[in-house]
């Protein structure tokens, strides 16, 4: 969550001063690239916000321009990304509907879990993710787990501590 | 990237390592009274032991953060989220191959494109689309007026004698005339609702969409739903993957306020107030989820969404913070 109280009083001006400076050049990039205005107007606002909450740097920026393009950048990715999950979780609903639908809160902190996930789950096999899945938050015996999966038990012990090593690279990264 | 070689265990200390092997071995299902004796035992052998178990247990917190492990496949959390992810695997593989392709080299012309490729900005291609603040109506060719919210978009289908209009994103008011022997048909992600003659209010949120009929009666269907309903003149519904079921009365009756520049809510948490404000607003809207629960009451402006975000301040136990310029405004719960 975003805390106000973190930014000093010279660094609100800072910010503000790089908003009023910038925001019309980079808004305008950004609509010319996408030819959406309501989607630009988003972009740009994340990206300020986001080199705003990065302290100490509003101070120090000698290439704002250039900066503030990078940081836009991976806003419209990471956007994109979370457009994919959220289609993604959609239609796997749709293919399967659960008996109650889950409302939009919980929706909304689902879809940030599952980033959380994916992130971290990232480049593990299918079979792995699904072993260590089904046994994190199903709580699926080993047993179980390779009958589902038709690998050996052994397999699973393997899968589950692959997991656990890439929750673990998450959290130092 | 090579999982097994990634996280080969050269990157963590032994200790690290051992917490893993523990945790593998009570998961099993086949954990012993020995096992967990053997486990407790090497917990207290040394400091490190702990602090590596420690470690462990806050890698899976913050993974899994959200999410609670219930135990028992019953609830069938962890298959849901790996068919989700699976699903993800497909259209990544895809983007890539685009993305290989272009080079995703900055926010160029390829980017654009690429977006299209992936869908990830329905309404650019749309045949009618409003922007942040702007509610715009349209004549349809068959004389039937449709009104769209801010940043909504919708196509037509008028060829053959058809009349139908697909909303994209956003909410759409449709006041079709009768016309021939073809019923108007409004139809959304989720399903449809079709009249020869009606106004009818459709509204496509992320998993469903509300359909209210303003005006006679409307028929309704969720997509790939065989049952169809009947909603009376000031009945709303929603339809969903699960089908079609009915709205609450009064929603369906506050739906259509945004015509007239009004939000009007009942019992509503302030999290959906705060997306349909954003419709309004050029800056960003940030709000906690604790803010965001908040249920709330009343009939706020959208057009003047400085006036709105005041009230709120003025009488919700929240704190609207507005960033100089106006670009950003945080929402967060008051102390009590």
């Amino acid at each position: 969550m975003f805390d106000m109280d973190s930014l000093s009083a010279s660094e609100i001006a800072a910010s503000d001063a790089l908003f009023s400076e910038h925001q019309p050049w980079l808004l305008g990039r950004l609509q010319q690239r996408l030819r959406n205005r309501a989607e630009a107007e988003d972009v740009a606002s994340e990206t300020f916000l986001r080199v705003l909450t990065r302290q100490g740097l509003l101070h120090t920026l000698n290439e704002p321009r250039a900066y503030l393009t990078m940081v836009a950048k991976s806003v419209l990715i990471q956007n994109w990304r979370r457009r994919e999950l959220e289609q993604a979780y959609l239609a796997t609903l749709a293919a399967a509907p659960p008996a109650t639908m889950p409302s939009a809160e919980e929706r909304a902190l689902l879809i940030e879990s599952l980033e959380r996930i994916a992130a971290a789950l990232d480049g593990l096999s299918a079979k792995a993710r699904r072993a260590f899945l089904l046994s994190q938050l199903d709580g699926l015996t080993y047993a179980q787990i390779a009958d589902e999966l038709g690998v050996s038990a052994s397999m699973v012990r393997r899968y589950m501590a692959q997991g656990l090593r890439q929750c673990l690279l998450a959290l130092e990264a | 990237m090579q999982p097994s070689a990634a996280n080969r265990s050269a990157r963590f200390d032994a200790a690290t390592e051992a917490a893993v092997g523990w945790l593998v071995e009570l998961r099993s299902g086949q954990a012993t009274a020995a096992t967990r004796q053997a486990f407790q035992a090497w917990l207290a052998a040394e400091p490190s032991h702990q602090a590596a178990w420690d470690k462990l247990g806050r890698a899976l917190g913050s993974t899994f953060a959200g999410l609670e492990p219930r135990g028992g496949a019953a609830t069938g959390q962890g298959q849901l989220v790996d068919r989700v992810l699976a699903r993800l695997d497909t259209r990544s593989r895809r983007r890539r191959l685009v993305g290989g392709a272009l080079g995703l080299a900055g926010l160029g012309v390829g980017t654009a494109w690429l977006a299209r490729q992936i869908g990830a900005l329905p309404d650019m291609v749309a045949d009618l689309h409003t922007g942040t603040a702007e509610r715009r109506q349209w004549t349809l060719p068959d004389g039937s007026a449709l009104l769209l919210d801010a940043r909504s978009s919708a196509d037509l289908d008028f060829a053959a004698g058809r009349r139908r209009v697909r909303l994209r994103e956003g909410q759409l008011i449709a006041d079709a005339r009768p016309a021939g022997a073809e019923p108007f048909v409004a139809q959304s992600r989720h399903g449809w609702a079709q009249a020869p003659d009606t106004r009818l209010l459709l509204r496509q949120d992320a998993d469903r969409t509300l359909v209210v009929a303003l005006r006679h009666a409307v028929r309704v269907a969720a997509a790939g739903g065989a049952r169809q309903a009947v909603l009376q003149q000031g009945e709303g519904a929603w339809l969903s993957p699960a089908g079609v079921a009915p709205a609450d009365a009064v929603e369906a009756a506050l739906a259509a306020d945004w015509q007239g520049g009004m939000l009007s809510v009942r019992n509503t948490p302030l999290a959906e107030l705060v997306h349909a404000l954003q419709a309004y607003r050029r800056g960003l809207i940030r709000i906690s989820p604790q803010a965001g629960a908040i249920r709330v009451s009343g009939r706020y402006a959208l057009d003047d969404t400085d006036a709105t975000l005041r009230v709120w301040a003025e009488t919700l136990p929240v704190s609207v913070h507005t960033y100089p310029g106006g670009w950003l405004v945080t929402i967060d719960r008051r102390p009590a």
